[in-house]
């Protein structure tokens, strides 16, 4: 349950990504994947290695004082002895792409002490923003991975500052409008991700476990 | 819904995953709280002077500012 799978197209196939909860060592070797985009002339690009080493910054300074978590089960049972504890968590996204798992794009999210879910950081990694090999739709699978992820523990509400920049994104997807420095997702917004999630008619060509095209 | 209700905020017409798609191509999806930005920052900060104060230590400054202030 530690994997929360959701559609994005890469070179024009449907593909499954999963969302799933990042270990230190995963967000080491997903820190270490920036390496080669990180004196890209781009502003957005820039501003995805930025954030992403910010958050891994952030997560560890958290880990050091045993409020970041590295599992579901590990999220579950510090909730279970302290109902009121805040807890931080990175959730990392990846596509299968040649034997291995493909880095595609990260969550930064807390569990509030009234078990609220707030999302600091959503960020697409440089790999997902090539021109050459775009992977489309992975912001919107995260907040999908996240609705997962958020009925599993009946999280009622998942919210976050929006800014001048993502404020149109949550617009389109909680069909609301406007949205200014706050959006909240609930129970009808979570089952409309959802719905749109499963509306995707084209078969799935690529698994998961399998890698490669069938 | 409540919240939303009691704000100004209106539902509008959903958009399709292709639309969604569509317009995260042409405005990536990378974000970040002000809030959460502004703290990861200065723990950013707070990480480099501890490390620049331990680089010192090891390199001997520490003793040579002890041995001025003698």
């Amino acid at each position: 349950m530690n994997k929360f799978p959701f559609q994005v197209k890469a070179g024009g196939l449907l593909q499954t990504a999963l969302l799933r909860f990042a270990s230190k060592a995963e967000i080491q070797r997903y820190h270490r994947s920036l390496s080669p985009f990180a004196r890209q002339a781009t502003t957005i690009i820039r501003e995805a290695v930025e954030f992403t080493r910010l958050a891994a910054k952030r997560w560890r300074y958290y880990a050091s004082s045993g409020e970041a978590a590295e599992s579901l089960a590990n999220l579950q049972r510090k909730v279970q002895r302290d109902s009121t504890c805040e807890v931080a968590f990175i959730m990392v996204a990846t596509i299968r792409r040649e034997r291995h798992d493909l880095p595609v794009g990260l969550a930064y999210c807390r569990r509030t002490w009234c078990h609220h879910l707030a999302l600091d950081f959503l960020a697409l990694h440089p790999h997902a923003l090539g021109q050459r090999e775009r992977v489309r739709g992975v912001g919107s699978g995260i907040v999908f991975g996240l609705v997962q992820l958020a009925r599993v523990l009946r999280i009622p509400r998942i919210w976050g500052e929006a800014t001048v920049n993502s404020a149109p994104f949550y617009e389109k997807l909680l069909a609301i409008r406007p949205v200014k420095d706050l959006f909240i997702i609930e129970a009808p917004e979570m089952a409309a991700i959802a719905e749109r999630q499963k509306k995707i008619s084209d078969p799935i060509l690529v698994s998961p476990t399998t890698g490669g095209l069938p | 819904m409540d919240y939303h209700n009691g704000m100004t905020a209106k539902r509008t017409k959903p958009v399709s995953l292709e639309e969604l798609w569509d317009y995260e191509d042409k405005n990536p999806v990378v974000f970040a709280s002000p809030r959460a930005l502004a703290e990861a920052r200065l723990i950013a900060r707070l990480e480099r002077t501890k490390r620049n104060h331990r680089d010192a230590q090891a390199n001997g400054d520490s003793h040579r500012h002890k041995a001025v202030a003698a």
